[in-house]
C-alpha cells in the first residue's frame, strides 16, 4: 500500500513540475545559456555509452534470464524419488532455489521413557525364584490383566527372555535394552522404515533441531496393539445455536 | 436512539475529550493510526511498535505480553503433511489451536474444522461432510476424518482479494494477516475455498489472564473486533524452529511438518513415499497442505 501510494504522491509532483521527474532527467533543460560545444560532445558519448550498455543488458537477460526454467527443468528430472509432476517437484521448480539436504539422522532425538504401568519392572523382582515355564496357557493367578491379543499363537516368550527376564529378546536370540522399536521393526518393517524417517508414530519438539521421539508402546500397548478409541472433543456450535443479542 | 440523545451524548463526549487532556493527547493513538505497512517498518520501528502495543495489550487484558516479529528463515518454506488413513477426528488439534493461537471462545472462533465423509464410493464429498459429529468415542467403524485448516496457497485467491494489503504470504511461504491493517471488509472470507479465514464478530473473549502471553505480531496476538483471522502454521512457534501446536498435540500423530525444500524433511519424505493429494487442486491455489495415505485404511 505505501510502496503505492509513494508512487502516486512522486507522479503528483511529475505533473506539477516536469524538471523533477526521472521520465525527463536523461536530457537537461536546452535553454540553458552555458550550452557549450564540448558539453555536446559529451551528450553524444554518453548516448554512446548507454546505446552499449543497453546492448550488453540484453544480452545478459537473453542468457542469464532464461536459464533457471531450464535449470530446474533438470533439476525436476534427476532429483531422485520425486515423480515429475508430483507436487513436491512442482514446488522444487516454483522456488528455483533447494536448501542444503539436512541429514535425518543428524537431529539429536530424545527417547521418551516408555509407560510402564506402576510396580510391575524389574520383571526379576519375582521371576528370579521361579521356574520358566514355556508351555501357553491361561494365566489366571498374576497377570490376569494382560490380554494377549496381537499375534494367533503368540505367547510371552516371543519377546520375553526366559533367561534375563528384566530383558527382551529379538527373534535370533539377541537381548536388546533400550530399542523396543527394533523388536517391533522385525515383523513391521514397512512401519519401522516410516518410524526412523519420523513419518510413523510421534514427535514434538523442534523441526530443525532437537526432537522427542514417542515409542511404539506410547500408542500401541505391545500385548493388545491397536490403537484404543478415544472420545472426541466438543463440537464446534451450530450457528443456529449461537448466542445472538 | 433520537435526537435529543444523540446530541446530549455528543456534547457530554465532547467535554470529556476536553476535560481529560491526557486522554486527547495519548500520542500513541497518533502513532497506531499512522503506523507503516509491517513489510516496509525497519528494526526500530518495529520494536517500538511491539512495545506500543504491549503496553495497549497489557491494560486492555490485564496480562504481560511478549509480541515478537521473527523474521522468516532463509531457504525455508514450511509445508504441511496429515496422514488421513490415521486420523481418528478426536479434535484434539482444533482446542490445542484455540489455546495456543488465542482465539475467542465465546464467540467461538476454531481455525480446525474437523469433516466426517462415510466411507464410501463418494469420497470426499463436501456436502455430505459433517463438522458437528459427536460420537462417544472415535474413530467410529465406517467413517474416516478430514482435518481443514488453512492449507498456505502458493497462489493464495485471498491475498488477491484484500483491498488494503493487510494479508499476505511472507518468503517462508505462510499466508498471514496485519491485524492492525485489517479493515474487516471479509473479501478474503468470500474468497477463500477452504473456509479457513475467520471472522471476529466481538472482542475476542477468554477466561481472563488466560491468554498465551508468547506471541508473533503476524501470528497469534488477541485480535481486536471486526478484524479477519487464520492459521498461520504457529509462526511464534515454527519460526523458533518448534513444532506447531496442533503437530504436538495430535494423539495419534497424524500430521508431519517441515522445510519443504529440505529433500530430507519429514513432510518431503511423505510427499515422495506416499499417496499425496492437495484439496481442491483443480483451483490452482497450489496449497502447501498435503493430505496422504501412510497406511492401506481399514475398518
Amino acid at each position: 500500500m505505501g510502496a503505492r501510494r509513494g508512487s502516486r504522491a512522486r507522479l503528483s509532483k511529475e505533473l506539477l513540475d516536469p524538471s523533477q521527474s526521472i521520465f525527463f532527467r536523461t536530457s537537461p533543460p536546452l535553454s540553458s545559456k552555458e550550452h557549450s560545444q564540448p558539453e555536446m560532445k559529451r551528450h553524444k558519448s554518453n548516448k554512446a555509452i548507454l546505446t552499449l550498455l543497453c546492448l550488453v543488458g540484453f544480452f545478459v537477460i537473453s542468457t542469464v534470464g532464461c536459464r533457471p526454467v531450464s535449470v530446474s527443468h533438470e533439476e525436476t528430472s534427476h532429483s531422485e524419488g520425486a515423480v515429475s509432476g508430483s507436487p513436491l517437484a512442482r514446488f522444487q521448480a516454483l522456488f528455483l532455489k533447494s536448501a542444503e539436504p539436512s541429514d535425518p539422522d543428524a537431529f539429536k532425538k530424545i527417547l521418551i521413557p516408555p509407560p510402564f504401568p506402576p510396580r510391575v519392572f524389574p520383571c526379576s523382582k519375582c521371576h528370579k525364584y521361579m521356574p520358566v515355564n514355556l508351555k501357553p496357557r491361561k494365566l489366571v493367578k498374576n497377570h490376569a490383566e494382560i490380554v494377549l491379543r496381537h499375534r494367533p499363537g503368540g505367547w510371552c516368550f516371543d519377546c520375553h527372555s526366559p533367561t534375563d527376564r528384566d530383558k527382551i529378546r529379538l527373534a535370533n536370540g539377541q537381548l536388546i535394552g533400550d530399542e523396543f522399536y527394533a523388536l517391533c521393526g522385525q515383523c513391521h518393517g514397512t512401519v519401522y522404515r516410516d518410524f526412523k524417517r519420523g513419518l510413523h508414530g510421534k514427535r514434538t519438539g523442534m523441526w530443525n533441531g532437537e526432537k522427542r521421539q514417542y515409542r511404539c508402546v506410547h500408542c500401541h500397548s505391545p500385548h493388545d496393539p491397536h490403537f484404543k478409541p478415544l472420545s472426541p472433543l466438543p463440537p464446534p456450535v451450530r450457528p443456529q445455536e449461537l448466542n445472538r443479542e | 436512539m433520537d435526537r435529543r440523545t444523540f446530541l446530549t451524548g455528543a456534547a457530554l463526549g465532547l467535554s470529556g475529550a476536553i476535560l481529560r487532556p491526557d486522554k486527547l493527547l495519548d500520542l500513541s493513538i497518533l502513532e497506531g493510526f499512522f503506523q507503516k505497512h509491517f513489510t516496509e517498518m525497519n528494526e526500530t520501528e518495529l520494536k517500538a511498535m511491539t512495545l506500543r502495543l504491549e503496553h495497549n495489550y497489557a491494560e486492555k487484558y490485564h496480562q504481560k505480553f511478549k509480541i515478537g516479529h521473527e523474521k522468516p528463515i532463509p531457504g525455508v518454506v514450511f509445508g504441511y503433511g496429515l496422514d488421513l488413513s490415521r486420523c481418528i477426528g478426536c479434535r484434539r488439534c482444533v482446542y490445542a489451536c484455540v489455546q495456543e493461537n488465542n482465539q475467542s471462545v465465546d464467540p467461538e472462533i476454531h481455525w480446525i474444522t474437523v469433516l466426517r465423509f462415510k466411507r464410501d464410493e463418494k469420497g470426499i464429498e463436501f456436502d455430505e461432510g459433517d463438522r458437528y459429529y459427536h460420537p462417544d468415542q472415535v474413530p467410529e467403524p465406517g467413517y474416516f476424518y478430514m482435518p481443514v485448516q488453512c492449507q498456505q496457497c502458493e497462489n493464495p485467491p485471498c491475498v488477491k482479494a484484500c483491498p488494503t494489503q493487510a494479508t499476505w504470504k511472507e518468503p517462508d511461504g505462510i499466508v498471514v494477516v496485519d491485524y492492525d491493517w485489517c479493515i474487516g471488509c471479509r473479501y478474503c472470507m468470500a474468497a477463500c475455498p477452504y473456509e479457513a479465514r475467520h471472522f471476529n464478530w466481538a472482542e475476542p473473549n477468554r477466561r481472563p489472564q488466560q491468554f498465551n502471553p508468547d506471541t508473533h505480531y503476524l501470528g497469534n496476538r488477541p485480535r481486536y473486533k471486526g478484524v479477519v483471522e487464520k492459521c498461520t502454521f504457529c509462526v511464534q512457534r515454527t519460526r523458533k524452529g518448534r513444532y506447531p501446536a496442533c503437530v504436538e498435540a495430535c494423539p495419534v500423530g497424524a500430521r508431519k511438518f517441515g522445510n519443504l525444500l529440505d529433500p530430507n524433511s519429514e513432510i518431503s519424505y511423505a510427499i515422495k513415499t506416499k499417496r499425496v493429494f492437495r484439496l481442491k487442486d483443480n483451483l490452482n491455489t497450489e496449497p502447501k497442505f498435503f493430505y496422504f495415505f501412510g497406511y492401506e485404511m481399514k475398518d
